[in-house]
């Protein structure tokens, strides 16, 4: 009914237009471009088509490629979870939302760099937490202080993540939820389900998608994202985005070939993983939403 | 309606690869744009390079000119904003306006300007040395040969002079001008450590004794890089073979030398070598909380700055190996499609008097030796300069001067560096 409408107004094309030739234009053209110069030839002559993309396949790249994005859905799935549960319990007493939904909303206003960084003064061995517990005296030395950054585990680019992630689900879920149980609950209750009830049946069915869509998301920014892993993150074996940096900027003009193929692998990844998902969505949709 | 549809996108689609294949030639051909380059602004910059010295000021009046640099100094950046500035607008009515970028990205960005064609660009002055000088010079970014325009290059700086010649080793051709000096220092906090190394062996033996105190950041970055130049140097037993060009075969057996030290040292490091800090700053921060007990840097009077500052404990002082350190000189460029090269190279000039130069080598600001020859300056000027206290951690001149060792090709440089990742890591 509503596209109808919006047909009439304005002709089937038009109102996409300028978004489509934006999108067209700057991020089709870009990745074209992107594909056909990791494609070069390179040197002098001496590398043949596709060189970049044959120099990854080496077990040092394969390991970076596997941390980053066993890492990206880690951090994904997590904050997918604690977001999902944090969203629940934030709407179903209406005024526990108005007391701390604020909370989330503040580390939305920093950016991931000042986010990694203000976590790495407080979680350092020399950081202000350890300072704490040395003055406190838990800890005889300040080395005593469990290492969580820039660790072998990943946990100080976890936290970093969770810090901006969490805040990030709950605001695309709040809003929805809340929505839902207007226009749902109401109804499931006069209907006579429970809350559990009412919670499995009818909100997680409505909602499931646009949750995993969110944590699709925080995969695909994580996979690509260059702060949080320069700063959090142990030196090896170094992430994907780190290392297209160093070739992209350290290594010499004829090394950027390399950069960008690293980027595309990350792309087709991201690309991989969300086809996945909307082929399972399909597939759940066919077994009538059931959870 | 559907059909209208199909047509539309057939449009957009077709658009788009017009569009598409009006850019793609561009990025697709570098070689072919490098030799038809002489259109209108290219051709307007070169052509200041004919002009004489006087025109050249009286063209720049009233100008903007934009300084692209490292912005990674508190007091380097204020001695371009608070000194500088105000005296090219004084003496030269030029707005000149500083812009925070690293070398390497802004090199990039040049790059990818030449590759499309882009003939009026946005950067006039821009300050580079060794790997990112090969790579503009290599691939045309460069205005030209600005060293004989320059009255205060050809005033104050010995035409024989090697760092007026080669940049890492690779001739500068007049392309760049030595804007500075800089050695490379360990520092040390005094009261943890009594009795510095003074030698890489001893370095190594200290770093087994001290487990945990010692780190050096990660190549690529510049400090790290240099770190592991100065074990390359070590164990090769002097910086001669390096001056040669590069040979990766012949390299290799250095190279193995280098990562048999680095990996014997790997487990008595910070985080016993399993992770490194990720630059200077990085550093410099595990040194001011005590973390490590040794930090180093590029620079042989920012120790002492740091401790003017009160960030470095007081008790910080430098060293040098006895086998000597790398000193290298670093330089101001103007990049082929400067919008103002007139502005540009009367604002290099200016930088290179010995008004400037005496000011950049005051602790106030930035405290680095100055890259015009002493010989050649006033008598007074000399005197100044010996009498100038460079903080109590810098060591004396003649003790630099005695261990100063010079750049090597920037190609060792990025081999070593991208080889570390590899060999280091394991």
């Amino acid at each position: 009914m509503e596209n109808n409408r919006a047909e009439k107004r304005f002709g089937w094309p038009w109102g996409v237009i300028p978004a489509a030739l934006f999108f067209l234009v700057f991020f089709c053209g870009g990745l074209l471009q992107a594909i056909w110069f990791s494609f070069l030839p390179g040197g002098d002559g001496n590398r043949r088509i596709g060189w970049a993309y044959r120099e990854l396949a080496s077990p040092d790249f394969l390991h970076s490629l596997g941390v980053t994005v066993g890492m990206s859905a880690l951090v994904a799935l997590f904050s997918g979870v604690t977001g999902l549960a944090a969203a629940i319990l934030l709407t179903r007493p209406a005024r526990w939302r108005q007391k701390w939904y604020f909370l989330f909303q503040f580390p939305m206003a920093l950016p991931h760099l000042l986010a990694a960084y203000l976590l790495s003064q407080m979680l350092w061995q020399s950081g202000w937490l350890s300072r704490l517990a040395y003055q406190l005296g838990w800890i005889e030395e300040m080395d005593q202080f469990p290492v969580l950054t820039q660790d072998e585990w990943g946990v100080g680019v976890l936290l970093a993540y969770a810090w901006k992630e969490i805040p990030f689900m709950i605001l695309l879920l709040v809003p929805f939820l809340l929505r839902l149980q207007a226009q749902w609950e109401e109804t499931a209750r006069s209907l006579g389900a429970s809350e559990g009830q009412t919670l499995r049946w009818v909100i997680l069915p409505l909602f499931w998608p646009a949750w995993v869509g969110g944590m699709w998301i925080i995969f695909a920014f994580v996979l690509g994202a260059y702060e949080i892993p320069a700063l959090m993150a142990g030196t090896f074996p170094g992430w994907v985005p780190v290392r297209a940096w160093q070739e992209y900027t350290m290594f010499g003009p004829e090394r950027r070939a390399v950069a960008i193929a690293m980027n595309l692998v990350l792309l087709v990844v991201a690309l991989l993983v969300g086809l996945l998902l909307l082929h399972l969505q399909r597939v759940w949709y066919g077994r009538g939403r059931r959870i | 309606m559907r059909r209208k549809g199909g047509l539309v996108l057939g449009i957009l689609l077709i658009l788009v690869a017009v569009l598409l294949s009006a850019c793609l030639p561009n990025a697709a051909a570098p070689e072919q744009q490098e030799s038809g380059s002489a259109s209108g602004a290219a051709a307007k910059g070169e052509a200041v390079l004919k002009l004489s010295w006087e025109e050249i000021v009286a063209a720049a009046k009233g100008s903007q000119v934009n300084l692209f640099m490292w912005g990674g100094d508190d007091g380097i950046n204020r001695y371009i904003d608070e000194w500088v500035a105000p005296r090219v607008k004084e003496q030269y009515g030029i707005t000149l306006k500083r812009y925070p970028m690293d070398a390497s990205e802004f090199i990039n960005k040049l790059l990818s300007e030449k590759q499309s064609g882009k003939h009026k660009g946005s950067m006039d002055v821009i300050w580079i040395n060794g790997e990112n000088f090969r790579n503009a010079k290599e691939n045309g970014l460069l205005l030209g040969p600005i060293a004989p325009l320059l009255p205060n290059v050809q005033r104050y700086m010995d035409p024989e002079r090697h760092d007026l010649k080669y940049d890492f080793g690779y001739p500068t051709e007049g392309y760049e001008v030595p804007w500075g000096r800089v050695q490379f220092v360990f520092a040390y906090d005094s009261a943890k450590v009594s009795d510095p190394p003074r030698t890489l062996e001893q370095l190594v033996e200290w770093v087994k004794k001290h487990p945990g105190k010692f780190t050096y950041p990660a190549p690529p970055d510049f400090t790290g890089s240099a770190f592991i130049r100065h074990v390359l140097i070590e164990t090769a037993g002097g910086v001669e073979p390096f001056l040669k060009p590069f040979d990766e075969r012949a390299m290799e057996p250095y190279g193995q030398a280098v990562w048999d030290v680095l990996n014997e040292m790997a487990p008595y490091l910070w985080r016993q070598g399993k992770s490194y800090p990720q630059s200077l700053a990085q550093l410099d921060q595990l040194y001011q909380n005590g973390e490590v007990w040794m930090t180093m840097g590029y620079d042989e009077a920012r120790p002492s700055l740091r401790i003017a500052e009160g960030q470095f404990p007081p008790t910080t002082r430098t060293f040098v190996l006895e086998g000597g350190t790398l000193a290298n000189s670093h330089y101001l460029a103007v990049p082929f499609n400067a919008p103002n090269p007139h502005g540009a190279l009367t604002v290099i000039n200016f930088l290179l008097s010995p008004e400037a130069q005496k000011k950049k080598m005051e602790q106030t600001y930035w405290g680095e030796n100055m890259s015009l020859d002493l010989e050649r300056l006033s008598p007074e000027d000399q005197e100044w300069v010996r009498r100038l206290d460079r903080g109590i951690a810098t060591l004396p001149e003649e003790v630099l001067a005695k261990h100063r060792l010079p750049e090597i090709d920037g190609r060792y440089v990025e081999w070593l560096e991208r080889k570390w990742l590899e060999k280091v890591g394991k």
